[in-house]
């Protein structure tokens, strides 16, 4: 069953005649995870706004579960949607667990959830902590799971690892994967190449308010490959060989020698191919 | 449709958070301080016996108001209650509860310990009361909402407390009598115009209706800059 979630067509956002998003077009399957992934000041926060009814535009249309996105105005349809932005606030004062209960209530929620979404991020035991005393990256899983907390269809993420360790970002990763594994379509920004290419299932390439290339990370890198080949020798020499008959004669010999350490294909990274379409680092 | 059960989760939510902040806390003892320095036994007849009450009304339903708008929004935790199923109804309400429910103790307080004079007319004076509160809580959820962080609301919030609160200080200084027939129009004037005419038995109709068209413009004003700012 795979049918659009999410339909952006023409879309022409401009702050007090700056333009921000330029003729905006893509679409997102019901039970993918998708990535935008855009240099700093690219449209990704703009894009969020606009696709949660944050936002108003100039022109274009934005359908959201096949319907305008001004409908999510409407508190019904605002429950099937998660929303975690760059700046998501948590009550600092307050213990996670009151956090918590707070959106219980306001999603009508049994408090039943608390237990299990903390369980979720990984959480567990640490609801009578106070937010103000927790690390960056427990306070993004409380997040995390305050917008997970009435089980929404479709989740909204805003660069959710940005300034996050290592460690904190692989747990993030896990929780969205599972998340979606159980049937959550996201939407996630970053210009984290190396997070796109792990969790998406598709991403797309922001620059400018305007998609330059998209589709799934494996496919992009396979389409940009110049098929060249890297022989890694024993002595520590590298060689670069085609993918045709005269490299593999070479790599036939080279082995045929017992000089072969170890062979790599030479596919780029999505960093390499945004940097070949755009003309610009990620960063 | 408004639901109670969430207006409820977001008060309590603001109590709990208003009992372990010192600022909020602080500013809201304020006017209890007034009421003793003002208390002047049977002696002050004139309207601005009931100073503190307006002070009251100032700093718990304006400033701590405001406070607690400007927090949502320092913090950024507005955005989440906005993108939550509360609709705008709920949020204002739910939102001026809890300085609301503040104000009332703290005005039955400062009559208390003041011994403020009042009318008998209790329905009338309540009534007055909370049409009052309506006014300076907009005015207070205003500020908030101009005001970036909460300690921005009190450098805004200065002037408005001048304005609004001790005006009758500065009727004194001013010169023109075109200004302070202006002045006299304004809420907190009105407020002790119609608690001194309730006393001496006048009818106080002039003023309820002054009073209730300030209600309803700062309504007004105040859905229309949150409509506004409040994604900013
Ligand atoms: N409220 C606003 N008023 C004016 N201009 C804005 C506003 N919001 C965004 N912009 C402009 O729109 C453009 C896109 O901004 P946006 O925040 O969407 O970028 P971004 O891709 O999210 O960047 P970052 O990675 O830094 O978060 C920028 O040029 C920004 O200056
Ligand atoms: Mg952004």
């Amino acid at each position: 069953m795979m049918k659009e979630i999410i339909e952006v067509s023409n879309v022409y956002k401009d702050f007090d005649g700056k333009r921000a998003l330029d003729d905006l077009s893509f679409s997102i399957q019901t039970g993918e995870t998708f990535g935008f992934l855009g240099p700093s000041g690219s449209g990704k926060t703009t894009t969020i706004k606009l696709l949660t009814a944050q936002e108003g535009y100039q022109s274009g249309s934005i359908q959201v579960f096949g319907k305008p996105a001004e409908d999510l105005k409407n508190p019904k349809q605002m429950k099937r949607i998660g929303v975690l932005t760059d700046n998501t606030g948590l009550y600092e004062r307050l213990t996670v667990n009151a956090n918590l209960k707070l959106f219980c209530k306001l999603y009508g929620v049994s408090y039943k959830r608390i237990g299990e979404v903390l369980d979720e991020v990984g959480l567990k035991g640490e609801e009578s902590k106070v937010v103000s005393k927790l690390s960056k990256g427990m306070r993004q899983r409380v997040t995390l799971a305050r917008t997970i907390l009435h089980k929404p269809e479709l989740l909204f993420l805003d660069e959710p690892t940005s300034a996050l360790d290592p460690v904190s970002t692989e747990r993030i990763h896990r929780i969205l994967r599972t998340l979606n594994e159980e049937g959550t379509t996201v939407f996630l920004t970053t210009h984290d190449m190396y997070e796109a290419e792990r969790i998406c299932d598709r991403v797309a390439f922001l620059n400018k308010g305007t998609i330059q290339l998209q589709g799934p990370p494996r496919e992009l890198r396979v389409r940009h490959s110049d098929s060249s080949i890297t022989l890694l020798l024993k002595d520590g020499r590298e060689q670069l060989v085609g993918n045709d008959h005269a490299g593999a004669e070479r790599i036939q010999e080279v082995i045929a020698h017992q000089q072969l350490a170890s062979v790599h294909s030479n596919e780029p990274t999505l960093g390499d191919i945004f940097a070949r379409v755009t003309g610009k680092e990620l960063l | 449709m408004t639901s109670i059960r969430r207006i409820q989760a977001v008060f309590i939510k603001d109590y709990r958070d208003f009992l372990k902040n010192a600022y909020m806390l602080s500013t809201g003892v304020i006017p209890l301080f007034f009421a003793f320095i003002f208390n002047q036994g049977e002696g002050v007849q004139s309207e601005a016996a009931f100073m503190p009450i307006v002070l009251s009304m100032v700093m718990v339903g304006s400033f701590i108001q405001a406070g607690v708008i400007a927090e949502e929004k320092e913090k950024n935790t507005l955005r989440g209650l906005l993108l939550s199923p509360l609709n705008t109804a709920e949020i204002f309400i739910g939102k001026s509860l809890l300085s609301a429910v503040l104000s009332v103790i703290m005005i039955a307080a400062v009559i208390f310990i003041g011994e403020i004079p009042m009318p008998d007319q209790i329905f009338l004076v309540a009534a007055a009361i909370l049409i009052s509160l309506v006014i300076f809580i907009s005015i207070g959820t205003i500020l908030g909402l101009i005001s970036r962080t909460v300690m921005e609301t009190s450098v805004i919030g200065i002037p408005v407390l001048f304005i609004f609160g001790v005006g009758d200080i500065f009727q004194t200084m001013i010169e023109s009598e075109r200004v302070i027939q202006v002045m006299g129009y304004l809420p907190d004037q009105q407020f002790g115009h119609l608690l001194m005419q309730l006393r001496e038995g006048q009818s106080v109709g002039e003023p309820f209706l002054v009073l209730s068209l300030w209600a309803v413009v700062s309504i007004i004003v105040t859905i229309f800059i949150f409509k506004k700012r409040r994604f900013d």
